[in-house]
């Protein structure tokens, strides 16, 4: 059981630490993409439309957007540090581990994911909210392209709404696959939890033991 | 705001700590406990005789007895199993 528990316990702390860190380089990138683009819609606007009815509300949404993307990358690099020392420990243990190790290991695991089982699902909703608005984005760069194309006008016209439309469209859906991983990390450690809820009246019944 | 750990998880670590004698304040520090719920757990668990109290001059130290022995090999076994009955995540 021992070797087999150990496996499944550094496989899945591997998963969760990439997807974490994937979950902060796009957090990041959308950011800069999602602030990028409406400076570019606000500068885009002809003389007589930036007036500051356009501009203030503009720059409300960049800001929010940009206090959220930081909270958004913040926030991943706290859940990123305990799980990196965690996974420092594990990976720096001499083999074979004793079991008492490894159960330490799964405690810190269970003790971080309580701590952090909130922001999760927080994540899981910003990730899809967010992933949803870039395919979105992403689909009309390449309404955009379309028409430039089919305009018949310089080959730049149709190329730059085709770059955007395909960093949008990968910022999305790894954003949302992403989702999908912390969706699918939080059932499992919800399960754990509950089966650990439920063995507390066997450790009762062995503390009350003398 | 939900605990981080259990009281469960905390006799465990506490017990497994004193497998060798130790201070009240390395096992606080360790486990992570403040002064006053450091001591109501040592308490329980001497009271419930899962740990020795061993008093040498002024100095006081906690050892973990064999009836925790028991208790570890239990709680082990259990969180264990966490990883090998429920489903579990890989990318």
């Amino acid at each position: 059981m021992g070797e087999d528990t150990l496996s499944r316990f550094k496989g899945e702390l591997d998963s969760f630490f990439l997807i974490v860190l994937l979950n902060m380089t796009f957090g990041a990138l959308a950011m800069a993409f999602g602030m990028q683009y409406i400076v570019t819609v606000v500068l885009g606007l002809p003389v007589w439309q930036t007036n500051p009815v356009i501009r203030i509300p503009a720059a409300m949404v960049a800001l929010v957007g940009f206090g959220l993307g930081m909270s958004w990358i913040l926030t991943s690099a706290r859940m990123l540090r305990g799980i990196r020392d965690i996974r420092r420990e594990s990976r720096h243990s001499p083999e074979p581990v004793n079991p008492e190790t490894l159960t330490g290991w799964i405690l810190k695991m269970t003790a971080h994911y309580r701590e952090n089982q909130k922001t999760l699902r927080q994540m899981i909703v910003i990730c899809r909210l967010g992933g949803c608005a870039f395919v979105m984005l992403g689909i009309v760069s390449l309404l955009q392209a379309f028409a430039a194309g089919s305009a018949g006008g310089d080959w730049w016209s149709w190329a730059i709404p085709v770059i955007a439309a395909a960093i949008n469209l990968t910022i999305g859906i790894v954003t949302i696959l992403i989702s999908i991983g912390f969706h699918r990390y939080a059932s499992s450690w919800d399960q754990r939890l509950k089966t650990a809820a439920s063995s507390e009246d066997v450790l009762q019944h062995a503390m009350e033991r003398k | 705001m939900a605990e981080r750990r259990t009281p469960y998880e905390i006799y465990w670590e506490i017990l497994v700590y004193c497998r060798t004698p130790r201070g009240f304040t390395a096992v606080i520090n360790r486990c992570d406990l403040n002064s006053k719920t450091g001591q109501e757990y040592l308490e329980f668990l001497v009271a419930k005789g899962h740990l020795a109290r061993i008093r040498e001059g002024d100095r006081v130290s906690y050892q973990s007895t064999p009836q925790a022995a028991e208790y570890i090999a239990l709680f082990s076994s259990l969180y264990q199993k966490l990883f090998d009955t429920s489903p579990g995540f890989r990318l």
